[in-house]
């Protein structure tokens, strides 16, 4: 991943926002970080023009306050531009019906938090070696 | 999760080889289905032709390389994406091609992730590692399809 990339947090719960975060410093991320604890908020931000300049990952707790999770995805989902983005879904929620809704709204890819913090810790982690190796598009082309 | 399938499209024996046997070093427990051009997964995805067919009910996972013989994988992307049925599968394009509009293009025809194959051997191993322990998580939750 590009060291000009953006890793934007969705995450309403401050805990599980501060063990994210931990977790990918540790695996060696020194991209920025951005933390929204607010569904509202995140959308805000995303649909200024200022932001199509650089590239993002998102990962978003479907249960954020403020907005329905599933409406976030569908709204970053139908911009031309912000569809590109790719969308961890990181959450506690993991009903079938969700997970195949997230799926079909174009997420790419669906997590289910674990309740031991250590398991969670360790989670974190090995998503943030994977996000490593990988390559995340422009949203400005 | 057990019953996750990896599907891998690879024309290159010697990079399956390395993917297969470093998946199964992190997710032994999975399944691996391995086609060698672009037509041969299409035909088990949609169901055609005389080869193996998908299983309704299962739920895949794709790691697709771009350039491939007969039909390129973004082509096979496309139509994936283009398929109602099956739109909802993750789709992981594993590739050399390290260009930046190839990036752009796949991620807006609704690729997961875009990873380009490092040329360096031991590079290559630690990207398919990280790879396999990030499929072998037991919290991944995939779609059925």
């Amino acid at each position: 991943m590009g060291k000009n990339a953006v890793i934007l947090i969705a995450e309403s719960n401050q805990d599980h926002y501060l063990i994210i975060e931990k977790n990918l410093r540790r695996t060696g991320f020194g991209n920025e970080i951005k933390r929204f604890d607010n569904g509202k908020a995140l959308i805000e931000s995303l649909f200024t023009p200022e932001r199509q300049s650089v590239s993002y990952i998102l990962i978003l707790d479907i249960n954020i306050e403020g907005l329905d999770g599933l409406e976030i995805l569908r709204k970053i989902k139908s911009d031309s531009l912000l569809r590109k983005m790719p969308v961890v879904i990181f959450t506690s929620q993991h009903d079938q019906t969700s997970i195949d809704k997230c799926y079909d709204l174009g997420c790419s890819v669906y997590i289910s938090k674990p309740k031991d913090v250590t398991d969670f810790s360790d989670m974190v982690h090995k998503i943030g070696k994977f996000l490593l190796t990988v390559k995340v598009p422009r949203l400005n082309s | 999760m057990n019953d996750l399938v990896i599907v891998v499209a690879e024309d290159d024996a010697g990079h399956f080889e390395l993917v297969r046997k470093n998946l199964w070093l992190s997710c032994v427990d999975k399944d691996i289905i391995h086609f060698t051009d672009g037509q041969q997964i299409l035909d088990f995805l949609f169901q055609k032709g005389p080869g193996q067919h998908r299983l309704d009910g299962q739920n895949y996972i794709i790691l697709l390389d771009i350039r491939m013989p007969k039909v390129d994988g973004r082509e096979v992307l496309k139509c994936i994406k283009n398929a109602p049925k099956l739109k909802k599968i993750p789709v992981i394009m594993l590739t050399t091609t390290d260009d930046n509009k190839e990036v752009d293009l796949c991620y807006d025809l609704g690729c997961s992730f875009y990873i380009v194959k490092p040329v360096d051997y031991s590079s290559f191993m630690e990207a398919v590692e990280s790879l396999g322990k990030f499929l072998s998580l037991d919290h991944l939750k995939v779609p059925k399809v």
